[in-house]
């Protein structure tokens, strides 16, 4: 059954569409990210255009990471300070995320920075991901107790100015990181399309030494606000937000996480991660190969306006 | 005897341009209106015409309809390698551009008119953008990709069929139009041509519109841009409340 995409412009199959946001539901519950640098990339290579995908996946996510919040929240796992201190960076983040995407829509650029952020990004902390998560089997198999954090364990951010105590989390740290990490989160999610889960949760695991059980849970309320900014600007500047690719993409995908979140619990987390290391680098790596490799078109057109 | 032969070959001239002036089109565009809602996936408009002559038709008919849709200011650009990356890099902006433009007739256009006359009414592609104000230059690259790339999106189309004679006088014209059709007025150019000229033109639209939710979403989303973006959130917000309250465990 074909529907109709009034901002996108082209009509798709719908159970296509509801199968795609289930499979990426399903991984983001399954990893708890938002599934974002999945769902965008899936509606490119559908033939919607990379700045209406960008626009809408921010509603997708907003929808499945709140789903993700509100089940952390009940379960007393969300560190409200800290999400509130990310957050301070993570609104302004997007501002100038969204800022930018207008920028470089108006140059005909914008292709090239989604294909070159996604590269960057996911192949660094793809390969990362799959680098610690096999340290982490092979400590597992060996009987060797977890490194994940170890007490006192400082970094030089530790050593910042403006310290602050998080007692949901419980650590001593200085605001100053916490604002850059949510700053950077915010513009790559307003740039990228992308909630930033797979990008956050490692930073604040790696660079302030969360814990694990309160890190998953704030970001997902960090992601659900600047997602759901992300939303409103995109959609008052660039006008490029399908309510009814949202819709659908939406129920897909909250329905998805749901399954997903449940059959993480059969598998240990260290081979979780290693298997979205996996699923990251190989995203990344497909975005390579489409900069470096000719492409079959080396002309493109964009409609600029309607004349009278 | 010179000049015996001469009035008679004027006689002969002005015998056949006699019906040539006496001979009209009447068309009827059926839907005037095509409707894109939710379940659109691509449609019809069928015209239904006549030649008008007062007298017997004598000779066969050939039918060329060219369909223009809402003109827009498309910019092509071409990517060249830069450090190992290919990057947009060179652009040129076409103005006038038709958004849509469908050419169906009853034969191969050459076998209908000389090519001559055809540039002269404007049929073809390049006859066409060229008509629009757009620079006829056979060697720019940047504006045969850009009718290569709407030949591939099915946005320009150039058909040899489509017009079909039911009768000596009446026919059929069928236009397809693609699942990405652009909305607006679209403006259908009917010419009747007979023995390699034009005999007679007429100039029937149609409109194509979103209706439904399709409308309500893309008017909404351009002149009530915050209140939609809110809208929307909060829908992501409710779908993501609901999927925590249905799956809930605890």
């Amino acid at each position: 059954m074909q529907l109709y995409l009034p901002i996108a412009d082209l009509p798709l199959n719908i159970f296509l569409l509801l199968a795609m946001g289930l499979a990426v539901g399903f991984v983001s519950g399954m990893f708890g990210v938002g599934g974002g640098f999945l769902m965008t990339p899936f509606l490119i290579f559908l033939g919607i255009s990379p700045s209406v995908a960008v626009a809408t996946v921010a509603s997708h996510i907003t929808a499945s990471s709140f789903s993700g919040a509100l089940s952390y929240w009940r379960r007393r796992a969300v560190d409200i300070q800290m999400a509130f201190i990310l957050l301070t960076g993570g609104l302004l983040g997007t501002l100038s995320g969204v800022w930018i995407f207008t920028k470089l829509r108006a140059l005909g650029q914008l292709d090239l920075l989604i294909g070159f952020s996604y590269l960057i990004m996911l192949t660094a902390i793809g390969g990362l991901m799959l680098i610690e998560s096999v340290r982490a089997i092979v400590r597992v198999r060996q009987q060797k107790p977890s490194l994940l954090r170890r007490s006192g364990g400082h970094t030089w951010m530790h050593g910042l100015p403006l310290k602050m105590r998080f007692k949901r989390s419980t650590i001593y740290v200085s605001v100053i990181p916490v604002w850059g990490i949510g700053y950077i989160i915010g513009v790559v999610g307003a740039v990228m399309g992308i909630g930033g889960g797979f990008l956050l949760v490692p930073m604040l695991i790696y660079f302030l030494r969360m814990p694990t059980a309160t890190v998953i849970g704030t970001a997902a309320v960090l992601t659900t606000a600047t997602m759901a900014l992300a939303t409103v600007m995109h959609a008052l500047t660039n006008h490029l937000v399908d309510a009814v690719l949202a819709l659908v993409l939406m129920v897909g995908g909250v329905t998805g996480a749901q399954f997903g979140a449940r059959s993480a619990h059969n598998i240990p987390a260290e081979r979780l991660r290693f298997l979205l290391g996996l699923l990251i680098l190989g995203v990344g790596f497909r975005f390579g190969y489409g900069l470096i490799s000719r492409p079959d078109n080396l002309y493109s057109i964009r409609t600029l306006g309607a004349d009278i | 005897m010179n000049l015996l032969a001469r009035l008679a070959a004027i006689f002969v001239i002005l015998a056949l341009c006699k019906p040539a002036r006496s001979e009209g089109l009447v068309v009827t565009v059926a839907p005037s209106q095509i409707a894109v809602s939710s379940s659109y996936s691509g449609g019809t408009v069928v015209v239904f015409g006549a030649v008008q002559t007062d007298r017997l038709p004598s000779r066969s008919y050939d039918v060329v309809a060219i369909v223009t849709g809402p003109r827009q200011t498309v910019v092509a650009r071409r990517k060249a390698r830069i450090g190992g990356v290919w990057i947009n890099r060179d652009s040129r902006v076409f103005q006038n551009v038709p958004s849509f433009l469908g050419l169906i007739a009853t034969r191969r256009l050459n076998a209908i008119a000389s090519a001559d006359v055809l540039r002269r009414q404007g049929i073809g592609f390049k006859n066409l953008l060229f008509a629009s104000g757009i620079p006829l230059d056979d060697d720019d690259p940047f504006l045969i990709n850009l009718i290569n790339i709407r030949l591939q999106q099915g946005l320009f189309s150039d058909r040899s069929s489509g017009v079909t004679f039911l009768s000596r006088t009446a026919f059929r014209a069928e236009i397809p139009l693609p699942d990405n059709v652009p909305v607006g007025d679209y403006e259908i150019d009917l010419k009747l041509f007979a023995n390699g000229a034009m005999i007679a033109e007429t100039q029937p639209s149609f409109k194509v519109v979103k209706v439904g939710v399709e409308d309500f979403v893309v008017k909404a989303a351009a002149n009530y841009s915050l209140l939609y973006g809110l809208a929307i959130m909060s829908m992501a917000l409710s779908t993501g409340w609901l999927a925590s309250i249905a799956f809930r465990r605890d």
